[in-house]
C-alpha cells in the first residue's frame, strides 16, 4: 500500500486534498495559487534570514576557534594545559565563595563530562548572577597552580 | 657530756639481761627452801632442807607474756636499740622455747650435768647394794648393842664400797674418833683436877695446923698478959675477920703488938696456905668448865657434821651418825635439830623408794614426761639412795633419749625450724604418750600464721610499689619463720617481679619510642604496675591508650559503615584514625582493605592532598570537589574545599 502511494505521488507531484471533490469556480482557482506563492516566498525569506543570522553569529563568535576544555586531561594533570585557553559549555553546580576584587569561585560541570571543575570568575564578570543549573559558554584558561579562570562567560 | 655509743650499748644489753633475769626470778617458785621430794607429812613438819638443790620450774605465764612481748616486737632503729633488742630477742627465744617444751627440767647447769651423767652411768649391782646395806645394818645393830668400837671398825669396812659409800663412812669414823680424842683430853683434865683436889686437901691440913699453933700462941700470950698487966678483954668480932675465921694480929690502935716474930710468921704462912687452897679450887673449876666446853664443842661439831651429811643427801649416814651420837655421848635422845634430820632422812628414803617405783611404772607405760619428773625428783632428793643407784641403765637411757629430744625441740623452736619441729613432735608423741604438744603446736601455728601474714603484707606492699615496706615485711616473715617454704617462692617472685618490672620499663620506653601504641595497649595490664610511681611514663601510657582507644572506636565505626555499604565513610574514618596512629598494623590493614573498595574516592582525595601538598591549590580544590561529588558527606573533601577556597580567595589578595 505504501509503495502504491509513492507511485501515485511520483506521477502526480501535487495532489489536492480536494481532488476527490467536485471542481469549483475558475476565479477561485487563481487566488489560491497567488497565496501559495506568497507563503513560499515568506518562508524562503525567513529561512534565509535565520540561516544568515546563524552564519553571521557563527562567524562573529570569539570562542569559535578555541578547543573544548578537556576535563579528562585536566584531571590527569593540569600542567600540560597550563596557559592554554579553552571554550566550555558550563553548567553551574555550586558557589564556593566570593572576594571583592578577586572574583568568585564556582563549581561547574561540562556538558561533555559530568566531573566538576572549579573555575574562578574574575571581577569583570561579576555582574553575572550564577544560579545552579544555568548554562554558560565560557572561555577558560588554566593558570598556575591548576586554577581555571573564566576569561569570558555568556549565558546560553 | 657525751656518753660513748659503746657504753650505751653495753648498758642497754646489761639492762635487758637483768630485766629478763628479774622476770625469771619472779616466775621462780620459792621451793628451794623445801625438801625436793618430801611427802605431805614432811612438808607439814618444818624439817630443815636436806640440800640446796633447786627444783625444776616451769616459766610462769607472766614471764612468758613479758618475753613474748619482747620477742615479738620489732626492735627500734639505731644500733644501740637494735643490739639490745637482739639480746632481748635471743633471751626471749630461749624462754619461749622452754615454755613451749612444757616439761619441768633442771635449769641449773651443774645439777643438770650431774643428772645427765647419772643417766649415762651404769647401775650399781643389786648384790653390791645388798651387801653394803647389810653392812650398814650390822653397824646399827652393833651400836644398838653398845659395841661402839666394833661399830666404829665396821665403818671402815663400809668405806670399802667406794661406788656407793664414796668414803663417807670412813669420814664418819674419823669424826667418832675425834670425839674420843676429845674424851681423852677430858680424862687428862680429870686427872689434873684430882691432883689439884689433893693439893687443896694438903693446903687445908697445913692451914689447920698453922691455925692451931697460932691459937695456942695466942692463948699463951693472953695468959701472960693477964698475969702481967690488967685483965684485958679478948677482941670481939674475931670471927668476922677477913681471914675467914683465922686468927689475926690484933689491931694496933689501943692494943699491944704481938709478943714475938714467930707468932706473926705463922699467921702469914697460914694465910698463904689458905690462898693456895682457893687458887687450886679455882683451877679445878676452870678445868671442869673446859671439860664441859670440849664436850659441848664435840657435840656441836658432830651435829654440824650430821647436818652436812643430811644436806649432801647421805641420808643413810645421817641415821647411822645419829646412832653414833647417842652412843658416843651416852644420850638417850638426839638434839632437836638432829632429830628432825634423822626423821626427815628416813621419810625421804621412803619417799625416794616410792618415787623410783612410780618412775618404773611410768616408763613401762611410756609416760616419759612424768617418769622424767619422778627421776629428777628422786635424783635431786637422794642420788645415793639404793633405789636411785640401782636403777637400770636401760631405763635411764629412755629418759636420756627423751631429754635429748626435748633439747632438740628447744633448739628447733629457738631456730624457728618449724618444719622439722612438727616431725619431731610426732616422734616425741609416739615415745612419750603423756607429752602435751598443745603449747608447742600453738606456738608453731602462731608463728606460721604470723609469717604468712607478713608475707601477705609484703606482697601487698610490693604490689603497691612500696619496696621498702615490702622488704621489711619479708625480713620480718623470715625472722618469724626462716624455714617457711612459701618464703622462698614469694621472695623469688618478688625479686623476679622487680626484675620483670625493670624489663617492663625498658620495653615500655622502646615501644613509646617506636610509637607502637598497639603493643602498649595490648600489654597495658603488665605495664600498669610498673608505671605506678612514674608520672612521665604514665602520661605516655595515657596518650598511647587514648590513641588506641580512638583507633578502636574508628575501627568499630568503620565496621558499622561497611555493614551499611558506606565504604567511603569507613575508609575516611580509618584514614582519620590512621593519621594519629600511622604505624598501627590493625588500622593499616583495614585501611588497605577499604582503599580497594573505595578506589575512586580514595584516589580523588589522595590527588587532592598531593596537589595541596604541592601548593597546587586550584588543581587540589578541583579534586576535592570531585571527591565531594562522589561522597558528599566526606569530611576530607568538605574540609579541603572550605580550607582551599578560603586560601585561594585570601592568597589572591
Amino acid at each position: 500500500m505504501q509503495d502504491s502511494t509513492q507511485i501515485d505521488q511520483a506521477s502526480n507531484p501535487v495532489i489536492s486534498p480536494f481532488s476527490d471533490s467536485e471542481p469549483q469556480a475558475h476565479r477561485r482557482k487563481r487566488k489560491g495559487r497567488a497565496g501559495l506563492f506568497a507563503s513560499l516566498t515568506v518562508v524562503l525569506l525567513l529561512v534565509l534570514g535565520v540561516g544568515g543570522f546563524f552564519i553571521f553569529q557563527t562567524l562573529n563568535d570569539p570562542l569559535r576557534t578555541l578547543e573544548p576544555f578537556p576535563v579528562g586531561k585536566y584531571l590527569e594533570g593540569y600542567k600540560p594545559l597550563a596557559g592554554s585557553k579553552f571554550r566550555a559549555n558550563l553548567r553551574v553546580e555550586n558557589d564556593l565563595g566570593w572576594k571583592e576584587g578577586l572574583g568568585r569561585l564556582m563549581v561547574f560541570s561540562l556538558r561533555e563530562d559530568p566531573r566538576p571543575i572549579v573555575v574562578m570568575i574574575p571581577p569583570s564578570l561579576s555582574e553575572i548572577y550564577f544560579t545552579k543549573g544555568q548554562n554558560y559558554q565560557s572561555e577558560l584558561e588554566v593558570k598556575e597552580g591548576g586554577l581555571i579562570y573564566a576569561n569570558s562567560c555568556r549565558k546560553n | 657530756m657525751q656518753i660513748p655509743a659503746g657504753k650505751i650499748n653495753a648498758l642497754i644489753s646489761v639492762g635487758m639481761a637483768l630485766a629478763t633475769y628479774a622476770m625469771a626470778q619472779e616466775g621462780a617458785d620459792p621451793a628451794p627452801s623445801q625438801p625436793p621430794a618430801s611427802s605431805q607429812a614432811s612438808k607439814e613438819t618444818p624439817a630443815p632442807e636436806p640440800r640446796t638443790g633447786e627444783t625444776p620450774q616451769k616459766p610462769s605465764s607472766d614471764t612468758s607474756a613479758a618475753l613474748e612481748y619482747l620477742y615479738n616486737r620489732k626492735p627500734q632503729d639505731g644500733s644501740a636499740g637494735s643490739q639490745a633488742a637482739m639480746v632481748g630477742k635471743s633471751i626471749g627465744g630461749k624462754a619461749i622455747a622452754e615454755d613451749a617444751i612444757g616439761v619441768a627440767r633442771l635449769e641449773d647447769s651443774e645439777l643438770r650435768s650431774r643428772f645427765l651423767r647419772y643417766l649415762g652411768t651404769v647401775e650399781v649391782s643389786q648384790d653390791e647394794l645388798a651387801a653394803y646395806f647389810q653392812q650398814m645394818k650390822k653397824v646399827s645393830a652393833l651400836l644398838r648393842d653398845t659395841k661402839l668400837v666394833d661399830a666404829w671398825k665396821e665403818l671402815h669396812e663400809l668405806a670399802n664400797y667406794q661406788t656407793i659409800d664414796a668414803g663417807i663412812s670412813r669420814e664418819l669414823a674419823n669424826r667418832v674418833e675425834a670425839i674420843w680424842n676429845t674424851d681423852r683430853a677430858t680424862v687428862n683434865l680429870d686427872r689434873r683436877n684430882e691432883q689439884l683436889r689433893k693439893e687443896v686437901k694438903s693446903s687445908n691440913w697445913n692451914a689447920d695446923q698453922m691455925s692451931q699453933r697460932v691459937r695456942e700462941s695466942e692463948i699463951d700470950y693472953q695468959r701472960r698478959m693477964n698475969q702481967g698487966t690488967k685483965q684485958q678483954l679478948q677482941p670481939k668480932g674475931a670471927q668476922n675477920l677477913p681471914t675467914g675465921g683465922a686468927p689475926m694480929v690484933p689491931d694496933g690502935a689501943g692494943s699491944s703488938p704481938p709478943p714475938t716474930m714467930t707468932g706473926l710468921e705463922g699467921k702469914l704462912q697460914l694465910t698463904e696456905e689458905y690462898l693456895r687452897s682457893l687458887e687450886l679450887k679455882a683451877r679445878i673449876k676452870v678445868n671442869e668448865l673446859r671439860q664441859e666446853q670440849l664436850l659441848d664443842q664435840a657435840k656441836k661439831d658432830f651435829s654440824e657434821y650430821v647436818g652436812t651429811l643430811y644436806n649432801s643427801g647421805r641420808l643413810n649416814h645421817v641415821v647411822l651418825a645419829g646412832d653414833f651420837y647417842r652412843k658416843v655421848f651416852q644420850e638417850g635422845e638426839y638434839p632437836a635439830e638432829m632429830q628432825q634430820q634423822v626423821n626427815a632422812s628416813l621419810e625421804i628414803n621412803r619417799d625416794v623408794d616410792a618415787t623410783v617405783d612410780v618412775f618404773r611404772y611410768k616408763v613401762e607405760h611410756s609416760e616419759l614426761v612424768g617418769a622424767m619428773d619422778n627421776l629428777q625428783q628422786a635424783f635431786l632428793t637422794s642420788e645415793l639412795n639404793p633405789s636411785v643407784l640401782g636403777l637400770e641403765r636401760t631405763l635411764k637411757r629412755k629418759i636420756a633419749e627423751f631429754d635429748r629430744q626435748l633439747d632438740q625441740m628447744r633448739n628447733l623452736i629457738e631456730a624457728r625450724d618449724f618444719g622439722n619441729l612438727e616431725s619431731l613432735l610426732s616422734q616425741i608423741r609416739e615415745s612419750a604418750v603423756d607429752f602435751d604438744t598443745t603449747k608447742p603446736m600453738a606456738i608453731v601455728n602462731a608463728v606460721k600464721l604470723e609469717s604468712k601474714m607478713r608475707l601477705g603484707k609484703a606482697k601487698l606492699f610490693a604490689q603497691q610499689g612500696n619496696l621498702e615496706k615490702a622488704m621489711e615485711e619479708f625480713q620480718s616473715a623470715a625472722e618469724a619463720w626462716p624455714g617457711n617454704p612459701d618464703l622462698e617462692d614469694k621472695a623469688l617472685s618478688f625479686f623476679d617481679t622487680q626484675d620483670v618490672q625493670s624489663q617492663t620499663l625498658v620495653e615500655f620506653d622502646r615501644l613509646v619510642k617506636e610509637q607502637n601504641y598497639r603493643e602498649i595497649f595490648d600489654k597495658q595490664i603488665a605495664f600498669a604496675p610498673a608505671l605506678r610511681d612514674d608520672q612521665a611514663r604514665q602520661e605516655s601510657m595515657k596518650s598511647a591508650l587514648e590513641a588506641i582507644k580512638n583507633a578502636e572506636m574508628a575501627s568499630e565505626k568503620a565496621n558499622l559503615m561497611m555493614l551499611n555499604g558506606d565504604f567511603y565513610g569507613a575508609w575516611e574514618a580509618i584514614e582519620l584514625a590512621a593519621a594519629q596512629l600511622p604505624d598501627d598494623k590493625k588500622l593499616n590493614r583495614l585501611r588497605a582493605e577499604l582503599s580497594g573498595r573505595s578506589a575512586e574516592f580514595v584516589s580523588a582525595v589522595n590527588k587532592a592532598r598531593d596537589a595541596e601538598g604541592k601548593n597546587e591549590l586550584g588543581y587540589s580544590l578541583t579534586w576535592y570537589v570531585n571527591a565531594q561529588r562522589q561522597y558528599p558527606a566526606s569530611q576530607f573533601a568538605n574540609q579541603g574545599i572550605e580550607r582551599l577556597s578560603k586560601k585561594l580567595l585570601n592568597v589572591e589578595l
